[in-house]
């Protein structure tokens, strides 16, 4: 089925259409708004609500990329979206916190334990994680990109509207400053 | 002699190269020279060895997330959503018209149910006020007519 076909049959609201869409797209846009989020209920969540969309919005898809760019976009943005509102939760929930207790509402860092590979996976996903979101939003987009999603350099230019040239530019600022990032909560990578 | 020189600078392998390669380092993408030397400084420097070895188990995590799968049992529900979803479209009108127009729509219906409200309240103050001023108006009526009778009986008795 054609990325045209496919979209004819969205708008016809056809069932095989439907399905067609899901075993093609599904993977793909649960697993990069779980490689955005960090976390898979939330990414399964937003997975539906991207596919709603797509129905919603398949009359005005353009050809001018193709299929699967579009997609990548409505799920980058809704990933970011979820992010955005996540954090402005946050902050209400650690004002209430200070305003309830007193306390700064800060939590303990978590230092890297070595009791269990478990542990150690789960404690350097979460540094990742914090290091990745903590990225301008750009540099975050063409990070998860290439490095999860292996995207090739032409197709995050097609995801992001960018030049090659600023793709490149923006992964390399991403490396830099994920590298700096992640200094700060190990020893061993701090300068000399 | 100046490239040769140059070349030597940056070929100097210390922990600050290291320091600013881990990415590169972890990902094999220094060229085959700067590689071979990068190598033979982490040998022999425990403390970039100790870093590199961080660094490549951190990205090894990405490695591993890249390999997580989704509930399998998603697409069903996402297919019973999608295909509610289209249905409610088919019945809803307001579904069926242009994103675009949407909105434009639904502020015509909020303008249209604010000046139905206005027009309506306006007319309901109206037909509270008429009832009590003819209500006036017709007990006001019927005293005197009650009182014109009262004044004819007595005429009579008086002519009786």
């Amino acid at each position: 089925m054609t990325d045209t076909e496919l979209i004819q049959g969205i708008l016809r609201r056809d069932r095989q259409a439907y399905q067609y869409l899901l075993d093609t797209y599904q993977k793909q846009v649960v697993k990069t708004a779980y490689y955005f989020t960090g976390n898979m209920e939330d990414a399964e969540d937003l997975s539906q609500d991207i596919f709603l969309e797509i129905i919603d919005s398949a009359a005005s898809f353009r050809h001018s990329a193709a299929l699967s760019t579009w997609i990548y976009r409505i799920t980058v943005n809704r990933s970011l979206n979820l992010i955005k509102r996540n954090k402005r939760r946050d902050i209400f929930q650690r004002l209430g916190t200070v305003f309830q207790s007193g306390t700064d509402g800060k939590q303990p860092v978590n230092e890297p334990s070595s009791h269990n590979t478990a542990t150690e996976d789960d404690e350097r996903r979460k540094l990742l994680n914090k290091a990745i979101s903590s990225l301008p939003e750009n540099q975050r987009i063409a990070f998860v990109l290439c490095k999860y999603e292996e995207l090739p350099y032409k197709d995050i230019c097609e995801v992001m509207n960018l030049s090659l040239s600023s793709v490149e530019s923006l992964l390399h600022r991403a490396k830099i400053n994920l590298q700096t990032k992640l200094c700060i909560h190990f020893p061993e990578f701090k300068k000399n | 002699m100046h490239s040769l020189s140059r070349i030597q600078k940056e070929l100097n392998m210390d922990c600050t190269f290291i320091n600013n390669n881990l990415f590169a380092l972890a990902e094999d993408h220094l060229p085959a020279t700067e590689r071979a030397l990068a190598k033979e400084h982490i040998a022999g420097c425990a403390t970039c060895s100790a870093r590199v070895s961080s660094f490549s188990a951190i990205m090894e995590v990405i490695e591993k997330d890249r390999k997580t799968e989704p509930n399998p049992f998603l697409s069903t529900r996402i297919l019973q959503k999608m295909e509610s979803q289209g249905a409610a479209a088919n019945y809803n009108i307001f579904l069926r018209i242009p994103r675009v127009l949407q909105p434009a729509l639904a502020a015509v219906l909020i303008l249209l149910a604010v000046l139905t409200g206005f027009f309506a309240g306006k007319q309901g103050k109206q037909l509270s006020q008429v009832p009590a001023y003819e209500r006036t108006l017709n007990e006001m009526k019927a005293q005197m007519f009650i009182s014109e009778l009262n004044d004819e009986d007595k005429t009579v008795e008086l002519y009786k």
